[in-house]
């Protein structure tokens, strides 16, 4: 017999072999177990306090700045007509005061940075999915 | 109830029914603590690896897609975290694959009454121990729960391809370790059943 045929003959035994190990069997108590911590991770769920990550302090900051900055809008109508600088242009002069002057950023670098911007929110979508998929 | 299927014992147990997912468990431990233990290689450590894949589908049964079968979706679940376990642990019992000895075939005649039962399964099982523990727990879907090479597959994470050449060199591995520690009359004795 050759060495080749010999190996897929022994092949078949082997099946025969692996099957009568059969299955392992854990502990009697191994159901028991399983339950027990599930009810201890049920408890320790219902302890863990969930905290969101804006407060509702922090909303109402963000609203009461975004209604400011619209009234404040209004406001630029009307001192533009007298000539008067507006409060919110003399707040951008104060930002942008010697701060940015002599930056000049090329058109590569803010499309470098545009499109960096758009590819790693992608990639937070991406990978966000992934680990779903994982479990 | 013993008709129930998974499905409904699934649906049952995200609805609450802790009794439903006791069943499940019950179905399938002995699957799950087998990869748990071929890969692991420890009782204590398979028995926690087991209960953790239990613990952990449950968690995640909301996320089950009906897509794939929940058998393979557990099984993938005790075989991640088999894997993590040996990671986390540097476990690993390792067997190079090309240090494959010549076959030696059977030559002597029949002498099965002689061998004791629970000592050829404990030679057996002597040589699945020496696989790694990603082809025990090859061996351990293929031949106890028959699942298709697709399905392995999935749970695996390697192409059908790579999986049958595994299987090959698990095969032949297996085949030069018995040789050895098997009386050949014995080995005569399964190749005389089919």
């Amino acid at each position: 017999m050759k060495e080749e045929d010999k190996l897929n003959h022994s092949n078949e035994w082997i099946t025969d072999a692996i099957k009568e190990v059969g299955l392992e069997t854990p502990s009697p108590e191994f159901t028991r177990n399983v339950l027990s911590k599930l009810a201890k991770n049920k408890v320790k769920d219902s302890q863990i306090e969930y905290r969101p990550l804006i407060t509702k302090n922090g909303w109402a900051f963000v609203v009461l700045l975004v209604i400011s900055v619209f009234v404040l809008s209004f406001d630029v109508g009307e001192r533009e007509s007298n000539g008067e600088q507006t409060i919110l242009e003399k707040a951008f002069d104060f930002l942008s005061y010697d701060f940015f002057s002599g930056i000049q950023l090329s058109d590569t670098v803010v499309m470098g940075t545009v499109l960096f911007a758009v590819f790693a929110c992608f990639q937070i979508i991406t990978l966000k999915r992934f680990i779903e998929k994982q479990v | 109830m013993s008709t129930d299927t998974d499905q409904q014992l699934i649906d049952l147990s995200l609805n609450g029914n802790i009794n439903a997912f006791a069943k499940l468990v019950e179905k399938y431990k002995h699957m799950v603590y087998t990869v748990a233990f071929r890969m692991v290689k420890r009782r204590e450590e398979a028995e926690e690896v087991a209960q953790d894949t239990f613990l952990n589908a449950y968690n995640n049964l909301s996320k089950f897609k009906k897509r794939s079968k929940f058998s393979t979706w557990l099984y993938r679940i005790v075989y991640n975290k088999s894997l993590d376990y040996l990671k986390s642990n540097k476990n690993r019992s390792t067997l190079e694959l090309d240090a494959i000895e010549k076959y030696v075939g059977p030559t002597d005649e029949s002498f099965f009454e002689n061998i004791d039962r629970e000592e050829r399964k404990e030679i057996i099982k002597g040589a699945l121990n020496k696989l790694s523990p990603k082809d025990n727990a090859l061996v351990v879907f293929f031949y106890f729960e028959e699942l298709s090479l697709k399905e392995i597959s999935k749970i695996m994470g390697l192409k059908e391809n790579a999986i049958k050449v595994r299987l090959f060199r698990c095969r032949q591995q297996l085949a030069a370790i018995l040789s050895e520690r098997l009386a050949p009359e014995t080995i005569k004795c399964y190749e005389g059943r089919r």
